[in-house]
């Protein structure tokens, strides 16, 4: 007989009592047991809520359940003490830095089993038995912080496996690491099934990575809504359009990737050295690049390899050996305001540079430090337009922070757009996204580099998304920078 | 308090450890100029707000009775594991301190929280680790004009970084909608999120 | 040193240490720090290059609360504006009461006698192990032993994003100092939603702040433990009356 191993019956969840909507608005879900499942939905449709509250992290951590019932494996979720539930269901997340609360990952193991009340005297033995079936002895005693993202995702996910609960929950659990990595976390993921018949349930809003592993796929709509279930790899073409209208990634070939001819050159790396903090090793050795006038260039490589230093180091803002000349002036004879002026960042966290309480004085702001001389209704009026132009206008009075992660991305690009920079560096700029939210920011940038003929230089751990937007792909492997070709 | 309360607690006072590391510099410094003119013990008084810092803050946002003294007491621990040189004595240091700032906001039985009761804290906090200070540094040998200059100073420090730097970021992340999930962001809640 | 009892050795120090509160002498303070260095340097595995470090900024303060002793010990203050003249220190050291002296003696040496006992535990600790002990002795529950743990080694996380939100505000043309608030206050929010991710991290994994619980490791309390507490509270008691000055 099949049984339900989650079964989420009319749950509607909100955040706070005076909020005015629901984040989940009577949902009904089923899943069975055993099976690989992927929940797919765009950002913001609660998806991440929907995790949250079957694993019983939600009402407790935030949030209020007004109406429905969650069981696992038969079982009604709020009569089980946590130690019990993690045996059941445990959860995965997003954020790799953020998972973990002991500094080495054997110490996290140990706290794990500490949790669910495993003996001590057979502590050991997991852990040796674990890791040699997985191969990570080399991880066990390293210090968390030293190590990449992906090597951290593995790591959480060994601790889930340690535990070996009926059941995991995973939100979004690639959406900072590399390719190869993800390929490899899955194959333990789809090996762990295949053995154990966990039951593995995914938020993601790509799908293609999961296409060979997933049993079934399941589209979410507004407020946590189940708008297509049952659909399979075999059936996934019927769906295209319900994917499109959703605004979410459909796995397609991309075509071939053709660089355009070299234009004029703005931006050049020569011969650039970087250490790894103050140590003596090379965390990017000797790279030459050229970043042209007009263009879109991207720079791919694994979380951790080095891009965001690269461009601290653009913005003289870490030491290197080597030259970094724009429009052919060493950067470092240039006064830092100047540099500035002509290059603009945003960095993965555009919350770390809002310096305004509300939209509106977020981009006032910037055109009062990059033309000081402008009056008050002028710059009032240029606000306005910028804002109008970008889609932004009826956020205007709201806290930056109130905003979606795509939108205050576009909102720190905007800030940067008054001061007239003529190279924007991006870290990151769609981490996070869903398609439409992915091709909204994007859009942004060509159209800029369309009107304005700026230059844009983004970092990303996608090749996909390197290959549809930018005109130059440089990749880092190791500590070299090379141009990536097909 | 719910492990959320506590990490939100530890993280604000590590966070507020760094900024204090930021201000050692220029306290060394400071006492390095003022030591020739036996001034020296002025040296870390201008930053000595930054150590009231997470009592008065997590008090402010979470606005519950006992905050003050553990929030005092958690930011101890953590010093003692930065491997801190003064030791176990900071505890009883910490627990002074979170006992000046619960006085100061028990004024108002708890149920006021303004900028007069952040103030009052900063005064109960300065209050009290003046008296333990001077019992561990024998204040009373030393000429009262110095005394009273460290009093001067150590009080100015606490009500402009701890009364008025934490009513102004506190509410400025309640205004900006972050503080939603904690008593203080409950009274603030004017925009929708979309 | 390292195999007593974290938190024992923690009560023993710290008794110690408010005894010497409030007792002054100079003789006891000096045979603190004797009694500290002796037993960091040969019944310790502490690194002598590592305590000479951790010992500067103690010396540094009671050098300056030396000078400030002795120009301004209360009934001998000179006035502050004869001090400031350099070249006339050496004329003004030799005027000094010998109560001055005393007393910045006393007063600088208490500090490194402060420093000598919060050494010898800092050197001869580790503190997760004390975190431990606090919860198998003294019965802190587990959601505040685990959650200081996690902010704790938070601490590199926490000190990379405050340099980043620090240079993203440089990027932006505003002069950051460390002292600006616009990056405390950009580190506030993310530590808000951190605290919230970790949790709920923690406890997907079946942490529960004050239910049972196995444990790897348990700290115990041995005899030699109690010894170390009552041969250092006596010593000091002891010292505190029969020591004259």
């Amino acid at each position: 007989m099949n049984q339900n191993f989650l079964s989420v019956k009319d749950v509607t969840f909100r955040y706070f009592e005076q909020a005015k909507r629901n984040i989940l608005e009577h949902v009904d879900l089923e899943i069975e047991k055993g099976k690989i499942v992927v929940l797919i939905g765009n950002s913001g449709c609660g998806k991440s809520t929907l995790a949250a509250v079957s694993a019983g992290l939600y009402p407790e951590n935030a949030g209020q359940l007004l109406s429905g019932s969650i069981r696992i494996c038969g079982r009604e979720l709020s009569t089980i003490a946590n130690s019990e539930r993690a045996k059941l269901l445990s959860m995965m997340f997003q954020n790799p830095d953020l998972q973990f609360c002991m500094d080495t990952l054997k110490k996290e193991m140990i706290f794990c089993m500490e949790n669910i009340c495993v003996p001590k005297e057979e502590m050991d033995g997991r852990i040796g038995e674990l890791a040699e079936k997985l191969q990570i002895e080399e991880l066990l005693d390293r210090n968390i912080h030293t190590l990449s993202g992906g090597e951290k995702q593995k790591a959480a996910l060994c601790c889930l496996l340690l535990m070996n609960p009926a059941g995991i929950f995973l939100d979004e659990p690639f959406a900072n690491i590399d390719e190869a990595s993800t390929r490899k976390l899955i194959a333990m993921l789809k090996k762990q099934n295949e053995e154990q018949h966990t039951t593995l349930i995914a938020i993601d809003h790509r799908l293609d990575h999961w296409l060979s592993a997933a049993d079934e796929f399941i589209v979410l709509g507004k407020n946590g809504q189940v708008l297509q279930g049952g659909i399979t790899v075999e059936t996934l073409p019927r769906y295209r359009e319900l994917f499109l209208q959703e605004g979410l990634f459909y796995p397609e070939e991309l075509p071939e990737f053709q660089p355009p001819e070299i234009g004029q050159t703005i931006l050049e790396l020569k011969s650039v050295s970087i250490r790894k903090g103050k140590r003596k090793e090379f965390l990017i050795e000797k790279a030459d690049a050229s970043f042209e006038k007009g263009r879109i260039t991207a720079l791919i490589g694994h979380s951790g390899c080095g891009k965001t230093t690269l461009f601290s180091v653009i913005l003289k803002q870490k030491k290197y050996e080597g030259t970094i000349l724009l429009e052919g002036t060493d950067v470092k004879k240039m006064k830092p305001q100047k540099l500035f002026h002509r290059v603009g960042t945003v960095f993965q966290n555009p919350g770390n540079q809002f310096v305004s309480a509300c939209v509106q004085h977020e981009v006032e702001k910037s055109l009062s430090i990059w033309h000081p001389g402008l009056g008050e209704e002028e710059k009032k009026e240029r606000v306005f337009r910028l804002l109008e132009a970008y889609g932004m206008k009826q956020y205007r009075r709201y806290s930056p922070y109130m905003l979606s992660q795509g939108q205050q991305r576009r909102l720190a690009v905007l800030s940067m757009l008054v001061g007239n920079q003529q190279i924007l560096l991006l870290d990151e700029p769609t981490y996070g996204q869903d398609a439409r939210s992915t091709k909204a920011i994007m859009d942004q940038l060509l159209g800029l580099v369309k009107e304005r003929e700026m230059t844009v230089i983004f970092a990303t751990h996608d090749l996909g998304l390197a290959r549809r937007y930018a005109d130059r792909i440089y990749r880092m492997e190791g500590k070299e920078l090379i141009e990536w070709k097909n | 308090m719910k492990l959320k309360d506590i990490l939100f607690v530890a993280i604000t006072a590590v966070l507020f450890g760094i900024v204090y590391l930021g201000a050692v510099y220029m306290g060394a410094a400071l006492t390095g100029i003022l030591t020739p003119m036996g001034l020296g013990i002025y040296g870390y008084e201008p930053f000595y707000g930054i150590w009231f810092l997470a009592a008065v803050f997590t008090t402010y946002v979470l606005q519950k009775p006992g905050v003050g003294i553990i929030a005092e007491m958690l930011a101890a621990l953590l010093e003692v594991l930065m491997g801190n040189f003064f030791g176990p004595i900071i505890f009883i240091s910490g627990f002074i301190q979170g006992l000046g700032s619960e006085i100061g906001f028990a004024v108002f039985r708890y149920k006021k929280y303004s900028l007069q009761s952040t103030m009052l804290a900063a005064t109960g906090c300065t209050v009290l680790s003046f008296i333990w200070t001077g019992i561990r540094s024998q204040y009373w040998t030393l000429s009262p004009m110095v005394v009273l200059g460290i009093f001067v100073i150590r009080l100015a420090s606490a009500l402009i970084i701890c009364g008025f730097g934490c009513k102004l970021l506190a509410d400025g992340l309640a205004k900006a909608g972050v503080l939603k999930g904690y008593a203080l962001g409950l009274g603030q809640m004017t925009l929708e999120e979309e | 040193m390292e195999k007593l009892n974290p938190f024992l050795k923690g009560v023993s120090i710290l008794v110690c240490g408010l005894i010497l509160s409030f007792s002054y002498s100079v003789l006891l303070n000096g045979g603190i720090i004797a009694v500290s260095l002796i037993l960091l340097l040969f019944f310790s595995k502490a690194r002598l290059t590592s305590l000479v470090k951790i010992l500067v900024p103690a010396f540094v303060a009671a050098v300056s609360i030396f000078f400030t002793g002795m120009m301004f010990t209360s009934g001998s203050a000179i006035a502050p504006e004869a001090v400031s003249k350099v070249e006339s220190l050496n004329f003004e050291v030799m005027s000094y009461s010998m109560t001055s002296v005393y007393n910045a003696i006393q007063l600088s040496s208490r500090i490194l006698a402060f420093a000598g006992l919060g050494v010898l535990f800092a050197m001869t600790t580790d503190g997760e192990e004390f975190v431990k002990s606090l919860m198998h002795q003294c019965r802190l529950k587990p959601k505040y032993a685990y959650g200081v743990l996690a902010a704790f080694h938070l601490l590199p996380c926490i000190r990379e994003e405050f340099a980043k939100a620090q240079m993203a505000f440089r990027v932006r043309g505003i002069p950051v100092t460390p002292f600006s608030m616009k990056p405390v206050f950009a580190m506030l929010v993310n530590t808000v939603h951190w605290s919230e991710h970790v949790a709920m991290a923690m406890e997907s994994k079946g942490f529960d702040g004050e239910g049972a619980r196995t444990y790897y490791t348990v700290t115990v309390i041995r005899w030699y433990d109690w010894c170390f507490l009552a041969v250092t509270v006596s010593l000091l008691v002891s010292g505190t009356f029969l020591l004259p000055f």
